[in-house]
């Protein structure tokens, strides 16, 4: 019981962290002025083991720490399920994000290194310095959510979600050459209005838990499309 | 008393004209141009000044908008803005709002002094953010203009996107306490991409490097 309240009391303020979070500044990025940015370090992004699966509104957000409670149990039980999918379909977005990221990366001119770093949910603290391979810049970046998300129960449906934070740093120095948050399917609207939002792609969608968890290759793509054009948005911001 | 009187009455002959107001429905997107009033040249006099303090500076594009005429026969509508001086690279941030169903094709030339284009941010420079487009930039030393102008291969273009959000309201209970209720609504946002529409622009300084 115990644990629920923590978990309760830490839900609450995440999102509290979230909403903060969302206020970090846009740094637009400027390759003609960078200083010879060619070579590309993508430090392992950070994507949790376990997506969530998320219900923007319920009725147990009108019943106070109880209501709270039962909401928690409720995710944990869809984060378990769908991650359960993932894991059958062998699907790893943190290694697909990379690859995809790294392939448009190169596709617009970039040499990509892969710097194997473990991590936490933020911006990594210090970059490596006289590690090889020896890059120009470090592309950081973490998924603060990626999954399901619905805005609320039965009419708008679960839709795929990601929101993450994306920063390139001078090697050099460790300059801020770009930063930006990007969420694809924005749903609580006024807290993203200074990210680079992508709207959901209607072909997956579902009304209820229980029919995404009934199509598990559809609900597999629809993240995988989501992911996949998250990839393309910090793409564009390197352009 | 008579004072009071006197604001009610006020008040009660404003009150109409506001609810017109607040219920006045935004004009349709402007997708075509005749251009017979179009200059041969944006002017640099009608810029407004851009602070360089992230407050947003807006102007709203509509019939009668400027407008000018290129020499290959393109016609742009425009709203130009002199940017701050500063000896050191600042960002610019250009933000096109949605008015309605209206959302200007925003396209961003840099200026120099002279009115001189020194470098050019196509559309796809822009990114949605939320219910508008934008694009932010690095300022290098030449330019002091950015002019925002309609970009003729996206005008009359249309899109429309899903926007699930989260609305919250509450009720209050018979015995005291108050209940928050939150509930789920989507609606689908249709988007023209035209000649009239709402332009933001801001300038702000680098956030300094630790």
């Amino acid at each position: 019981m115990r644990g629920k309240v923590i978990a309760a009391v830490a839900i609450a303020a995440g999102a509290l962290t979230m909403l903060a979070g969302c206020m970090m500044p846009e740094i637009p990025y400027d390759r003609e002025t960078a200083g010879g940015i060619k070579h590309v370090g993508i430090v392992t992004p950070h994507f949790h083991p376990e997506p969530d699966v998320h219900l923007a509104s319920s009725v147990g957000q009108s019943f106070g720490l109880i209501g709270a409670l039962a909401d928690v149990g409720l995710k944990a039980e869809r984060d378990k399920r769908f991650g359960r999918i993932l894991q059958q379909a062998n699907f790893s977005a943190q290694e697909i994000f990379t690859e995809l990221l790294a392939n448009d990366l190169r596709a617009r001119g970039y040499e990509v290194s892969l710097i194997a770093m473990r991590r936490d949910k933020d911006f990594v603290k210090s970059y490596p310095v006289h590690t090889p391979p020896a890059v120009d810049a470090y592309l950081d970046l973490y998924a603060l959510n990626y999954g399901y998300i619905a805005a609320g129960i039965g009419s708008p449906p679960y839709r795929p979600w990601v929101w993450m934070r994306v920063r390139l740093a001078r090697a050099k120095d460790s300059a801020v050459l770009m930063q930006d948050t990007i969420v694809y399917n924005p749903v609580i609207g006024a807290t993203y209005t200074k990210a680079v939002t992508i709207p959901p792609d209607p072909r997956f969608e579902y009304r209820t838990f229980d029919l995404l968890e009934a199509d598990p290759a559809g609900s597999v793509r629809g993240l995988r499309t989501a992911i996949e054009q998250s990839a393309q948005a910090v793409g564009k911001l390197l352009k | 008393m008579a004072r009071v009187e006197r604001l009610a009455r006020l008040l009660l002959g404003v009150a109409p004209a506001a609810l017109a107001l607040a219920c006045a429905k935004p004009p349709p997107p402007t997708v075509t141009l005749d251009g017979d009033a179009c200059v041969s040249a944006p002017a640099l006099a009608e810029a407004r000044s851009v602070p360089l303090e992230d407050k947003e500076v807006a102007v709203t594009l509509e019939a009668g908008a400027p407008c000018w005429r290129a020499d290959d026969g393109t016609i742009s509508v425009y709203a130009m803005f002199r940017l701050p001086q500063s000896a050191e690279p600042y960002i610019v941030t250009v933000l096109s709002e949605l008015r309605g169903q209206s959302l200007f094709a925003a396209r961003i030339l840099l200026l120099d002094d002279w009115g001189k284009t020194v470098r050019e941010l196509g559309h796809d420079a822009f990114n949605f953010r939320g219910a508008a487009t934008g694009a932010s930039l690095r300022t290098r030393p030449d330019e002091r203009y950015a002019l925002v102008a309609s970009d003729p291969h996206l005008v009359g273009r249309h899109l429309s996107q899903i926007v699930p959000q989260v609305r919250s309201s509450g009720a209050v209970l018979p015995g005291g306490g108050y209940v928050p209720i939150n509930t789920g609504v989507e609606e689908i946002r249709t988007i023209t991409f035209a000649y009239s529409g709402i332009v933001k622009v801001s300038a702000r300084p680098l956030p300094q490097e630790k």
